[in-house]
C-alpha cells in the first residue's frame, strides 16, 4: 500500500513537473513577433515571394514553425487565397504568390510555434502596385500588432495611420479624401496628433513631414491653429485646430 | 475517490499555462517626454557645409556631439523670424549659455538680400553666440528638402522691401548624432524647448 502511495505520489510530481514545463511561459516566446518582406517591395501584380520572420521576444529566429499565409483583397466578393509557406534558415518562412489584381490587399499570416500549442497570428495591409517600383526607405510592411503598439493612451491620441499606397490610390482617383480639410484638437482632452506614414513616399500634413516609415508624436499644450500643405487631401491643404 | 487530488492537481497544472502577449506595449522611452514633435525613428540628414557668419564654412558633421536648434527664415522677415529668435534667446540664456553643447542657427532663405555681414548683425541682435548660415547651392534646397521647409516669395507691389517670402516656421532640434529629432512649430513656449534640451543633453549641460 505504501509502495503504491509513494508511486502515485511520483508520478504526480512528474506529471505537474511534465505540465509546468509545457505550458509555463517562455520569456522569450511571450514577446514573439512576426515580421514581413516582400521580393519586389512593395508587391506588384505577378509572381511574389512573401517571406515570413517568426522572431522570439529577443529577436531570435524560431525555426520549426508552421507558417500559413491567407490573402484577401479589400473588396466585397474576393475570396481568400491561402497558401503553407515553406521553412527556410534563421527562422523565415517563404511563399510564392502570383498576385492577380492591383489595390488594397490584407495579409494574414499564422505561425504555430513549434514545441506548444501557441500560434502567433498577425496582419499586414499591404499595397499591390500595378508595375513594380522602388522604395528605397522601408523595405518591409508593418504590422497590425506593430501599429498598435504606437497607441500609448488612445483617448488623448488622434492617430492618423497612412496606409502603403495612399499616394497612388489618389493618382489614379481611387481615393476619396484621406485627411479632412481641417482636424480639432483640444488641449484638456485630445491633445497628441500621431501620423504614422506606412506608404512609400512622403506625406506632407499641415507643419509636418512624414517619410515613409516614420512616425511623427506632437503634444499640444496650449491654443493655435497651424495652417498648411496637405497631400492626403484632394484641395492639398489643411487646418489643424488646437482648441482650449 | 482517491484519484480526486490527482485530478486537482493535473488541473492546477494544466492552468498555468499562458498565451504569449504579443502586443505589449514597450516601456516609455526617452522620446515619449519631449515636448515638441517627435521623429521616430530620428531622421537621417545630408551632411551640408554653408557659409557662416562665424568665419569659417559651418557643417553639420563638424558639430558631432552638440545639438543644432536649426531656424529657416530672413532678415527682413516683419514677424515670424525675430518673434522666434527672441524666443530662442530665452531658450539659450535659461540654459545658461551652453556654447559648447548648443549651437542656434539661422539659415537664410533669402541669399539674395541677406549678405554674411548684415546677417551677423542680425543673429548678434539676438545673441552674440547665435549664427547666421547662408548658402545659394542645390545643398540648401537638399536641405530644405529633407526637413520639409517649404518657401514661396510673394511680390509686393508699393514696398521698398519688393517681396517678402512665405516659409515654414519651425525650430528643428538636431540631435548629438546629427540626425532631426524634433520639430518645434511656432508658438511652442519656450520653456517646453528648454525641457527637451535639458532632457537630451542632461549632465552636459
Amino acid at each position: 500500500m505504501k509502495v503504491r502511495a509513494a508511486f502515485l505520489f511520483i508520478l504526480v510530481i512528474v506529471i505537474v513537473a511534465i505540465g509546468l514545463w509545457m505550458f509555463s511561459p517562455n520569456p522569450a516566446r511571450a514577446n514573439a513577433k512576426l515580421e514581413m518582406r516582400s521580393d519586389p517591395f512593395p508587391l506588384a501584380i505577378g509572381w511574389v515571394t512573401l517571406t515570413v520572420a517568426v522572431l522570439n521576444g529577443d529577436g531570435q529566429p524560431i525555426d520549426n514553425a508552421a507558417v500559413a499565409v491567407s490573402i484577401q483583397m479589400m473588396h466585397p466578393g474576393m475570396l481568400p487565397i491561402h497558401r503553407q509557406a515553406t521553412p527556410a534558415p534563421n527562422g523565415l518562412y517563404e511563399v510564392s504568390i502570383n498576385w492577380p489584381m492591383m489595390g488594397q490587399w490584407v495579409v494574414d499570416v499564422a505561425a504555430e510555434l513549434p514545441g506548444t500549442q501557441d500560434t502567433l497570428q498577425d496582419q499586414f495591409e499591404v499595397f499591390v502596385y500595378p508595375v513594380p517600383v522602388n522604395s528605397s526607405t522601408i523595405t518591409s510592411f508593418r504590422s497590425a500588432s506593430e501599429i498598435e503598439m504606437l497607441v500609448t493612451d488612445a483617448e488623448r491620441e488622434l492617430h492618423i495611420v497612412i496606409p502603403q499606397g495612399t499616394q497612388a490610390m489618389m493618382r489614379l482617383g481611387q481615393a476619396e479624401n484621406m485627411m479632412p480639410d481641417e482636424i480639432r484638437l483640444n488641449i484638456n482632452g485630445q491633445n497628441t496628433l500621431v501620423i504614422q506614414n506606412n506608404d512609400i513616399v512622403e506625406h506632407t500634413i499641415g507643419p509636418f513631414l512624414v517619410r515613409p516609415g516614420e512616425v511623427i508624436r506632437q503634444k499640444f499644450t496650449s491654443p493655435s491653429v497651424y495652417q498648411g500643405i496637405c497631400s492626403l487631401n484632394v484641395a492639398e491643404s489643411i487646418s489643424i485646430i488646437v482648441e482650449g | 475517490m482517491r484519484f480526486r487530488w490527482l485530478l486537482v492537481i493535473l488541473l492546477l497544472a494544466t492552468s498555468c499555462s499562458t498565451a504569449p502577449n504579443i502586443q505589449e506595449v514597450s516601456p516609455p522611452s526617452y522620446a515619449d517626454q519631449l515636448r515638441g514633435a517627435v521623429f521616430n525613428p530620428p531622421r537621417s540628414l545630408d551632411d551640408f557645409t554653408f557659409t557662416s557668419t562665424e568665419g569659417e564654412p559651418f557643417s553639420l558633421s563638424d558639430h558631432q556631439g552638440q545639438v543644432i536648434l536649426l531656424y529657416f527664415g530672413y532678415r527682413t522677415c516683419p514677424d515670424f523670424c525675430p518673434t522666434t529668435f527672441a524666443e530662442l534667446k530665452r531658450v539659450y540664456t535659461e540654459l545658461n549659455e551652453p556654447a559648447d553643447k548648443l549651437k542656434i542657427a539661422f539659415v537664410t532663405v533669402d541669399p539674395e538680400r541677406d549678405t554674411i555681414e548684415n546677417m551677423t548683425l542680425y543673429t548678434h541682435a539676438f545673441h552674440q553666440d547665435f549664427i547666421g548660415l547662408r548658402d545659394d547651392s542645390a545643398a540648401l534646397q537638399q536641405l530644405m528638402r529633407e526637413l520639409g521647409v517649404v518657401v514661396e516669395k510673394r511680390q509686393l507691389g508699393d514696398s521698398s522691401l519688393s517681396y517678402l517670402i512665405d516659409h515654414t516656421v519651425s525650430v528643428f532640434l538636431i540631435g548629438v548624432d546629427g540626425r532631426l529629432e524634433v520639430q518645434y512649430l511656432y508658438g511652442t513656449d519656450y520653456q517646453d524647448i528648454v525641457h527637451d534640451l535639458r532632457l537630451i543633453l542632461g549632465d552636459a549641460l
